[in-house]
């Protein structure tokens, strides 16, 4: 079955033939195919860590454009932005558990997949209300430590635009730094984008570590379990289909990037 | 660059407050975790009597629901984490120098080769390099403090995370080598008859080593955050990674104890290190960038 009696070259050829036609073997721990079980903490991890960085993304930028335009803000947020994004997401999700979870019990402490999937199999006022309970904590530290450092990003980006000579031109002129600004961020929000693609690496350790303070059943708990339990078919699943999915992520990305940045368009029509 | 503007840097930086306390937390963090380990007399696997909050006479940081001293725990910890990001940090500048310059310099197929791998490791996701790495190659078999066996897997992990991230050091080289290569000091250096690796080194290293020494100092906050996420997940490189034994500790249920400060101030302090060095090359940075200089 495992086709190990075959000469490697054979086996090297059976695997990739497996993995196109979407069987990645069997696993030991949860005794189910391993196509299936990743499907399940794809979807989990998607759940929480799509939305988290869409948000930190946005929010990072603007804070990020806010500071670099108001000097009295800057002071304030400039040392905020640093000390977010230099905690570890694990650090900054015990802080949360820690206030939110255990002395004031306003969210749950732990996410469960029940709390996620009975949301979708029964959609009601009750299970909404439990789903945001338990799943405020692991989305909030997500977002405020990435956001540091798309904030901190940002904020140089727009400093340096600020400061160039067409701002300066058309400060001249007598634009309103409101439109300054604006004009401003267009340029300064390219290298994000592009930075967007290549953070995701970074984000999937989050999502291990923040996976494992709250229990979630994402890729971090399955990876740890799988590791320990030397379930070596899931270990790869897990490692194939996350690069993959960073990958086709940067690909997207690259189209994305096509789209807003107008110089690029003249190029591929014109060229 | 240093020689020149010595006088005008010194004048920027002496005024800049942020810059000055960020430097103070560095050195005494650094000093904690060098000279800590004797100012405590607790082992930090050492039992004394647990539960005691922080400023109690002989336990500072108070000890934790197990009875291990928080303080001994911090410098012994912060020793290994330190050590850990401080050698990756130098494996991926020394890398990242040596072929940024290359690519920089030579351009052509050496630049798109080495661009090549930079990608690659770029869209891997090195966690997952690094747990599968650290679980099946980091012996658990420690025995005393200081031991062969702990300084073998301090050096192995620090390399493995200094591997995993030299394309930033390499590609920030390799652009800042690539503007300087066209300028006319170098082509003045090159029809004087002067080798590649003399130019290299001459002409063109002086002038990007305090940028270089800017992002070694990103790269080892970057590489402390690694360490410390990976002893978090359980790849420790020493019986007492901080963050490995508050992991444990939590699997024991113990958040529901109360005693925050047995995982908040080891915690803090490292935060303080990490946003401390950043704030440090953003003011180093305003002083050699004018333009981000905002007066």
């Amino acid at each position: 079955m495992l086709g190990y009696n075959l000469p490697l070259h054979e086996q090297f050829i059976l695997l990739w033939k497996r993995i196109f036609t979407g069987d990645l073997g069997w696993s030991t721990y949860f005794s189910a195919p391993v196509s299936s079980k990743i499907l399940e903490i794809v979807i989990n991890d998607l759940l929480l860590i799509a939305p988290a960085i869409i948000v930190s993304w946005f929010l990072g930028n603007w804070l990020g454009a806010l500071a670099a335009r108001y000097r009295a803000l800057d002071r304030v947020l400039v040392p905020l932005m640093y000390v977010l994004t230099a905690t570890p997401y694990f650090l900054f999700g015990l802080l949360l558990v820690y206030v939110f979870g255990v002395v004031y019990g306003v969210f749950k402490p732990v996410i469960t997949s029940t709390d996620i999937h009975g949301l979708f199999v029964n959609p009601c006022w009750e299970t909404l209300l439990n789903f945001l309970r338990a799943y405020t904590l692991p989305f909030l530290s997500m977002v405020l430590v990435s956001m540091g450092g798309w904030a901190s990003g940002m904020r140089t980006l727009m400093i340096y635009e600020l400061e160039s000579n067409y701002a300066r031109y058309m400060e001249s002129l007598g634009f309103s730094a409101r439109k300054i600004s604006s004009y401003a961020f267009k340029y300064a929000i390219n290298p994000q984008i592009t930075g967007l693609g290549i953070q995701l690496g970074t984000i999937i350790v989050a999502g291990l570590a923040l996976s494992s303070i709250f229990n979630y059943p994402g890729a971090g708990i399955a990876l740890i379990y799988a590791i320990n339990y030397r379930d070596v078919f899931l270990i790869q699943g897990i490692v194939i289909v996350y690069t993959i999915m960073v990958i086709a992520a940067n690909f997207i990305i690259d189209i994305v990037y096509v789209v807003v940045d107008p110089r690029l368009k003249v190029g591929f029509t014109s060229g | 660059m240093f020689g020149l503007t010595k006088s005008i840097t010194w004048n920027i930086l002496r005024r800049n407050a942020k810059f000055w306390s960020c430097l103070a937390v560095i050195i005494s963090v650094i000093g904690l975790a060098t000279v800590g380990p004797y100012l405590t007399p607790y082992k930090p696997l050492e039992y004394t009597s647990p539960k005691l909050p922080p400023l109690t006479p002989g336990h500072i940081f108070g000890t934790d629901n197990l009875g291990y001293d928080v303080f001994s725990a911090t410098v012994y910890g912060l020793r290994v984490s330190l050590s850990v990001g401080l050698i990756a940090a130098v494996v991926a500048t020394t890398i990242g120098t040596v072929l940024g310059l290359i690519a920089g310099y030579k351009g052509g197929i050496a630049d798109s080769v080495i661009d090549g791998f930079a990608i690659l490791i770029l869209t891997m996701p090195s966690a997952f390099i690094l747990i599968i790495l650290g679980t099946f190659y980091i012996r658990a078999d420690m025995g005393v403090a200081g031991g062969w066996r702990e300084i073998m897997n301090i050096v192995f992990l620090g390399s493995m995370i200094g591997l995993l991230m030299w394309h930033w050091t390499a590609r920030a080289v390799r652009s800042q080598v690539a503007a300087l290569k066209v300028s006319d000091y170098v082509a003045v250096s090159r029809l004087s008859g002067n080798s590649d690796l003399k130019i290299i080194v001459k002409d063109i290293l002086p002038n990007i080593a305090s940028y270089i020494a800017l992002v070694f100092v990103i790269q080892l906050a970057n590489g402390l955050l690694t360490a410390v996420t990976l002893e978090f997940l359980g790849i420790k490189a020493s019986e007492w990674s901080l963050f490995a034994r508050i992991m444990q500790w939590l699997q024991m249920g113990a958040l529901t104890a109360h005693v925050w400060w047995a995982w908040l101030i080891p915690g803090g302090t490292l935060v303080a290190f990490i946003a401390s060095l950043y704030l440090v090359v953003l003011s180093l940075e305003e002083v050699f960038n004018p333009r981000l200089r905002r007066i």
